[in-house]
């Protein structure tokens, strides 16, 4: 029971409070000092902007999807009313 | 979480968003181009460099070059002089005004050549694209009443930041991170995508509108430093009649600040009467010299008659917070890819306040949608029950 709670809390807050932790390091890390701290600053920061990217895409390919399925559903209808 | 509960940060969510939207639009827009700050004024005017006549010439005396930018200026006096050796050596900055206690909208801009002497660049005191930019973004173009209702809503911004991430819990228990729900109706796809984004940029947004809200509050922030520390550091001049006439000699003041604090450099000195100094003195405002150092800003307060070491004080921590958060605010500590990065990430926080105002109106339609089916409804019934004790 304790383990599937923890397991649940995981599952649900491991990544956003992952990507709040990365994102002050990359924030903090620029302002130790230059050079080598910025390179780490900016890999670090680019994290968050790659989950985004990754999960954020099927939210634009599935533009065609949805129409596609609108389309679906008004020809069906327009069958509907021709029988 | 219980039903009633997750109702009631859903209320918090929306109201303190739907006050707060159109200004965080606003603030994000506007922000955009002020990030590039630095590169677009690049690009817009011509670079300008302050060459030495000769290799390794030394800089003229402030007092010199003051003195030939108030002559291009007659009339004028002097507000503040800033330094940036590391990306604009050997220039001068000067902003001059018609008073010390003019606002910042009336100030004239004047870059100069330490070497020469010569006025290097002299804009027109008039609002260009990026002023526009900024004077929208810092306070509406409303002086500080609208930059403290800029505050305010960064305060609600936080808010709905807070009750939006307490709405994430029951809205993604069943669900991945970052799922998208595209084959469900268009809602669903928006509000994934406004989950996704918010929680993402979560961190971002929280330390920009933080930074942010300290920032408006550096106005009320100064004023209370000149009625407390900076008061009490020049107590003794109160009964004095402002500073007037011939100041003595800028070089030395900076020189004077240098030798009080050896291990620091000089980022600006504010004009006597100005907000940033006394009625009496140069303000010479001393940074660290190291990154982290830098932010830590002492200012050396130099008699502007007598040229004598008043006093110099670290700054009360209220001070010290605005100065700290203002890199925060602005993403200018990193490097071009740093603002690349502060770009993306306000693209996305447009993107979740323009999602959430579409699951805004897409709620309301559909509630109003069903409302009407229910009184279409109601009303049948009313009829068709009518018509039944007609009969």
């Amino acid at each position: 029971m304790q383990t599937n709670q923890q397991h649940t809390f995981l599952k649900l807050w491991g990544i956003p409070v992952f990507l709040f932790v990365i994102t002050i390091a990359g924030l903090l890390l620029a302002i130790i000092g230059t050079g080598i701290w910025h390179g780490l600053s900016w890999i670090t920061l680019s994290i968050p902007v790659y989950f985004t990217v990754k999960h954020g895409k099927a939210f634009l390919s599935s533009h065609a999807v949805g129409e596609g399925d609108q389309k679906q559903k008004s020809s069906q209808k327009a069958k509907g009313r021709r029988q | 979480m219980r039903a009633q509960t997750i109702n009631r940060w859903f209320h918090i969510h929306k109201w303190t968003s739907l006050v707060c939207t159109l200004f965080l639009l606003m603030l994000c827009i506007t922000g955009l181009p002020l990030v590039f700050y630095e590169e677009i004024d690049h690009f817009l005017h011509d670079e300008i460099e302050a060459t030495p006549p000769t290799e390794g010439a030394p800089h003229l005396s402030a007092d010199v070059v003051l003195r030939a930018a108030m002559e291009e200026l007659p009339g004028k006096v002097a507000k503040y002089a800033f330094w940036d050796e590391d990306h604009h050596p050997g220039q001068l900055f000067l902003t001059l005004a018609d008073s010390a206690e003019a606002p910042i909208e009336a100030d004239h801009y004047l870059t100069m050549n330490q070497y020469t002497a010569h006025v290097l660049e002299a804009p027109p005191n008039e609002m260009d694209f990026m002023l526009v930019m900024y004077y929208l973004h810092v306070e509406m173009l409303a002086g500080i009443p609208g930059k403290l209702f800029l505050g305010f809503m960064g305060v609600l911004f936080m808010l709905s930041m807070i009750s939006g991430v307490v709405l994430y819990g029951p809205i993604m228990k069943r669900f991945d991170f970052g799922m998208i729900r595209t084959e469900k109706s268009r809602r669903l796809r928006w509000l994934d995508l406004h989950n996704l984004l918010g929680i993402v940029t979560l961190a971002w947004a929280s330390v920009v509108g933080i930074s942010g809200v300290i920032n408006t509050l550096a106005d009320p922030a100064l004023e209370a430093w000149r009625d407390g520390q900076l008061a009490e550091m020049v107590a003794t001049y109160k009964d004095q009649p402002k500073a007037s006439g011939e100041f003595a000699s800028l070089q030395a003041a900076l020189d004077t600040a240098r030798a009080a604090a050896p291990e620091m450099e000089v980022s600006f000195v504010a004009f006597p009467g100005t907000l940033y100094s006394s009625n009496h003195h140069y303000a010479v405002y001393m940074v660290g010299n190291t990154p982290l150092t830098s932010r830590i800003i002492k200012p050396a307060l130099i008699d502007a008659k007598t040229g004598q070491l008043t006093d110099m004080r670290d700054m009360p921590w209220y001070l010290k917070a605005i100065f700290i958060s203002q890199p925060f605010h602005f993403g200018d500590y990193g490097g071009i890819p740093m603002k690349i990065l502060w770009v993306v990430l306000d693209l996305f926080t447009i993107i979740v306040l323009i999602s959430g105002l579409y699951l805004w109106f897409a709620r309301r339609k559909a509630r109003a949608a069903q409302l009407k089916r229910v009184l279409r409804q109601a009303e049948s019934l009313t009829l068709s029950s009518l018509q039944e004790d007609a009969n």
